[in-house]
C-alpha cells in the first residue's frame, strides 16, 4: 500500500523541525522561524535548514512524519506518521506503580476503527475529529494499536473529508424494528456477551469477535468479521453492517469499520434486565425473530414419538438410533431422557425440546430410576405415556430459546413450570376493564 | 413453513354465537372458521368447564359417548367415539359432573330438524380442577377483552402479547359488543364476584369522575336515584324493568349506567328480583 501513503511535505517539514522532550512551545516555534528564515536566505529545503538549526542548538530532528491515508493502512512498527481520525471511544486508567493517567479507546475513519493509547494529556471529546502527528504504530495483543506518546501533536481538524459522519447525525433505531437484509445499521444498545474466535476464511484463519446485543425491543447475536473492542456490559451505538437470517435467527453482521461509539451506561436498563427472558407470544415469535430466550404461558397439547427414554452417544452427547451415533457409528452410548411435544398459546403452536435435568424434574424421578423401570416393564412406550398424562392439557409456562426454520417455530426449553400466572392474569384484566363500562 | 392452526382459548357462548366462515388456513389449505363474538378467528378451540353430561348412546362394536361441557356463559354437546380411542379411554374412566378441559376443532352438523349445529371434534381431554379451569376462564375473558379493546379503543392494548394483527370483526355491530361485554363479565362474576366486582365498580367510578360526574351524580347517587325510581314505580309486586327503562328515558339518563347500578344493587342485595322482569328495594 505504499502508493497509498504520502508525504506531506510541508507536515514532514514541520515534522523534521524536531520536537524533543525538553522542548517547550517557544522554543519549537524559535527553530521553526529560523529554519524558514534560512531556507529563504539560502535557498536550501526546508527540510535541511532545520537539520543546520538544530546542530547549531544542538538538538534533535525527527524523522519527518508521513501522512498515512487511512486507518486501514497503518501497519505494527510504523514510527512518526500523521493520520486523521475521529475519537469513538474513550477511557482513562493509572498507569502502574502510580505513574500517573494514560488514555485508551478506538479511532475510526471510512476505512476501519483501530485502538489507541495516549501516554501524555489527552483532552479531547468522543465524536472529535482529530489531526495525530508524529504517533506510532504497534501490535498490542495482536492488534494493531496507534500509540500517542509526549512526542505525538494531536490537535482537532476541520477536514473531515473521509472522516466517519458525526454520530449526533440521525436517530438510532431499535433491535426490534431489523429485518432480514436491513441494511446500514444504526442502533443503541448493550452488549451481553462478548467473545473473539477464529474461522477459516479461503483457507487461512480470520479473527472475529462474536455476541450478543441487547435493547428495550430485543436482542440479537451479532458476529463482526474482525478483533473489534466491545465490553460486555457496555452500552455502544453501532452504525454499519447488515442482517442476515441464520438458521431462522436473525443476526447483525459488521466489520471493524463500523462506528462504534460507547454511550453512558444509563442509556439502557441494565444488564440483568435485559438478560431476562421475553415475555412473548409464539406469533410475535415467528413474525420478528430477533429474540435471545423468550417466555412463553399455553398449555402442551401432544407429546410426540422421540419423547421418553433414549440413547445418547458417550462420545458427543447426540441421540443414536439402533445403537449408531450419526458421527461416532456404533458405539455403547448412555441412557438419557428427551422431551419432544407441541405448545400452543392461542397464537400459534411451536415444537418444544427439553432434556435431562427438566425431563427428570417433570417425570419426578431420575433417569437411572426409570432406566430400572423399563428394565422390569419392557415397554418403551410407558415412559411417553408418563409424559402425556402429566403435560398434555394442562398449562405451562416455558422459558427457552426459539428458533425458526421451514417446519415452524421450535423451543429449546431452559425452564418449565405448571400453571398459570392469575396475579398477572388478574391485573391484565383489571388494566382492561375500561372497555367493559 | 407448516404451520398449525392454533388452540384459541374461549369462553363457550362466544363460540356458540360466532359466525361461520370459510377461509385459507395456516399451511394455505380451505377451513372453517368460526368467528366469534369477540373478533377471535377459530379452527382448534380450547374450552373448560364441567362436564355436566355423559350418556353412554354406543353399542357393544361401536362405542360412543354424547357429553355435555358448560361453563358460567353457555353449554356445547360433544360426542366421542371410536375414531378417538384416547379420549374415548378417558371419557370411560369420567364420571360426571368434573372439571375438565376439552381441546378440539369446531364443526357443524345438519340436525335432524334441519338446524345447523356447533359442536366439537375433541382432540383431547383433561379431567381438572376447578382452580385451572378458573385460569382458562381468566385467560380466555382476559384475551376476549384484548380483542374488544382493539376494536372499540383508539388507544393501544394496556397489556403485552397483543400487538400483533388485530381480531377479526364480528358479525352484529354494536348489538354484539355489548353482548361480548355482558357474557365477559358473567364469566368474571362466577370466577371471583368481590375481586371483579370491586374492579368494575373502581373503573365505573373514574369512568362517571372523567364523564357523568359534570353532570352533578355520582355512582352512589345513581344508586339512591334508582332505588328511589323502583320504589315509586313499585305498585305492590315490585317496579316493572319496561317502566323503569320508560322512566330512564323521560329523564334522559344513560341506559347503560342505570343498568350497571340496578346490576351493582342486586348484587350487593339491596335489590331483587321478586319475579322475572320486576325489580323491588329491600
Amino acid at each position: 500500500m505504499d502508493n497509498e501513503e504520502k508525504a506531506a511535505p510541508e507536515e514532514a517539514a514541520e515534522g523534521a523541525l524536531g520536537e524533543t522532550i525538553e522542548m517547550t512551545e517557544e522554543s519549537y516555534d524559535d527553530i521553526k522561524n529560523e529554519a524558514h528564515r534560512l531556507a529563504r536566505e539560502l535557498g536550501v529545503s526546508l527540510e535541511e535548514a532545520a537539520r543546520s538549526v538544530h546542530a547549531s542548538r544542538g538538538t534533535s530532528p525527527q524523522a519527518p512524519s508521513r501522512m498515512i491515508g487511512s486507518l486501514k493502512d497503518l501497519s505494527p512498527g510504523t514510527v512518526n506518521i500523521s493520520i486523521r481520525a475521529r475519537l469513538v471511544t474513550l477511557h482513562d486508567a493509572e498507569r502502574n506503580e502510580g505513574g500517573g493517567k494514560y488514555y485508551y479507546g478506538m479511532l475510526g475513519d471510512s476505512t476501519t476503527t483501530v485502538p489507541f493509547s495516549a501516554w501524555t494529556e489527552f483532552d479531547f471529546n468522543v465524536g472529535d475529529a482529530l489531526l495525530l502527528q508524529n504517533v506510532n504504530v504497534r501490535e498490542w495483543k495482536e492488534r494493531t494499536e496507534i500509540v500517542i506518546n509526549d512526542r505525538s501533536r494531536t490537535s482537532r481538524t476541520d477536514d473531515l473529508d473521509g472522516l466517519v459522519p458525526s454520530l449526533d447525525d440521525g436517530v438510532p433505531g431499535t433491535i426490534g424494528e431489523l429485518v432480514p437484509e436491513s441494511r446500514r445499521i444504526d442502533i443503541e444498545c448493550r452488549v451481553l456477551e462478548v467473545q473473539r474466535g477464529e474461522v477459516i476464511v479461503k483457507e487461512s484463519p480470520k479473527e472475529i469477535t462474536r455476541g450478543c446485543i441487547a435493547d428495550r425491543t430485543g436482542r440479537m447475536d451479532f458476529t463482526c468479521w474482525g478483533p473489534v473492542d466491545l465490553i460486555r456490559d457496555r452500552c455502544y451505538r453501532i452504525i454499519g453492517g447488515y442482517v442476515k437470517d441464520h438458521r431462522g435467527a436473525l443476526r447483525f453482521n459488521f466489520d471493524p469499520g463500523a462506528i462504534i461509539r460507547e454511550l453512558p451506561d444509563d442509556r439502557l436498563p441494565p444488564l440483568e434486565d435485559l438478560q431476562r427472558p421475553l415475555p412473548s407470544r409464539i406469533a410475535e415469535v415467528n413474525s420478528r425473530r430477533s429474540f435471545g430466550p423468550v417466555m412463553l404461558r399455553g398449555m402442551v397439547l401432544d407429546v410426540r414419538g422421540g419423547s421418553g427414554l433414549i440413547r445418547r452417544c458417550s462420545d458427543c452427547g447426540r441421540r443414536m438410533a439402533k445403537g449408531q451415533c450419526p458421527v461416532h457409528g456404533r458405539t455403547k452410548g448412555e441412557d438419557g431422557l428427551s422431551l419432544r411435544a407441541i405448545f400452543d398459546d392461542g397464537s400459534g403452536s411451536a415444537i418444544i425440546r427439553a432434556e435431562g435435568p427438566i425431563v427428570e424434574h417433570l417425570l419426578g424421578k431420575r433417569v437411572s430410576e426409570v432406566s430400572e423401570e423399563l428394565k422390569e416393564s419392557l415397554d418403551p412406550s410407558s415412559v411417553t405415556s408418563e409424559l402425556s398424562s402429566r403435560l398434555n392439557g394442562r398449562p405451562w409456562t416455558i422459558i427457552g430459546d426459539p428458533s425458526v426454520d421451514e417446519y415452524g417455530i421450535s423451543v429449546s426449553v431452559k425452564e418449565m413450570s405448571e400453571g398459570f400466572d392469575i396475579e398477572l392474569l388478574n391485573s391484565d384484566i383489571t388494566s382492561l376493564m375500561g372497555v367493559l363500562i | 413453513m407448516k404451520r398449525r392452526e392454533p388452540a384459541v382459548p374461549v369462553l363457550i357462548q362466544d363460540l356458540l354465537q360466532g359466525s361461520r366462515e370459510g377461509g385459507d388456513g395456516a399451511d394455505g389449505g380451505p377451513r372453517t372458521y368460526v368467528i366469534t363474538r369477540s373478533g377471535a378467528r377459530v379452527y382448534r378451540a380450547v374450552l373448560s368447564g364441567v362436564l355436566m353430561e355423559k350418556e353412554d348412546i354406543g353399542s357393544p362394536g361401536s362405542p360412543l359417548f354424547r357429553l355435555r361441557l358448560a361453563d358460567p356463559t353457555g353449554g356445547i354437546s360433544f360426542t366421542v367415539g371410536r375414531y378417538g380411542q384416547a379420549q374415548l379411554e378417558v371419557v370411560s374412566r369420567l364420571s360426571v359432573p368434573t372439571f375438565a378441559t376439552i381441546v378440539g376443532k369446531v364443526s357443524f352438523f345438519t340436525s335432524k330438524r334441519g338446524e345447523e349445529v356447533m359442536t366439537i371434534n375433541a382432540e383431547l381431554i383433561v379431567p381438572t380442577t376447578k382452580s385451572v379451569r378458573d385460569g382458562w376462564h381468566k385467560l380466555a375473558a382476559r384475551d376476549a377483552l384484548a380483542r374488544l379493546w382493539r376494536m372499540t379503543m383508539d388507544e393501544p392494548v394496556p397489556c403485552s402479547g397483543f400487538e400483533g394483527p388485530g381480531p377479526e370483526v364480528p358479525r352484529g355491530g354494536e348489538e354484539s359488543v355489548e353482548a361480548t361485554r355482558e357474557m365477559i363479565k358473567q364469566c368474571l362474576l362466577s370466577i371471583d364476584r368481590p375481586f371483579f366486582s370491586r374492579a368494575i365498580d373502581e373503573h365505573r367510578n373514574s369512568a362517571l369522575d372523567g364523564n357523568e360526574r359534570t353532570e352533578g351524580a355520582s355512582f352512589e347517587e345513581y344508586e339512591e336515584q334508582v332505588v328511589q325510581m323502583i320504589v315509586s314505580l313499585d305498585k305492590g309486586d315490585g317496579a316493572r324493568w319496561d317502566d323503569l327503562v320508560d322512566h330512564i328515558q323521560k329523564k334522559k339518563l344513560s341506559r347503560d349506567i342505570i343498568e350497571e347500578v340496578v346490576s351493582s344493587l342486586l348484587d350487593k342485595g339491596l335489590l331483587y328480583e321478586p319475579i322475572l322482569g320486576y325489580l323491588k328495594a329491600v
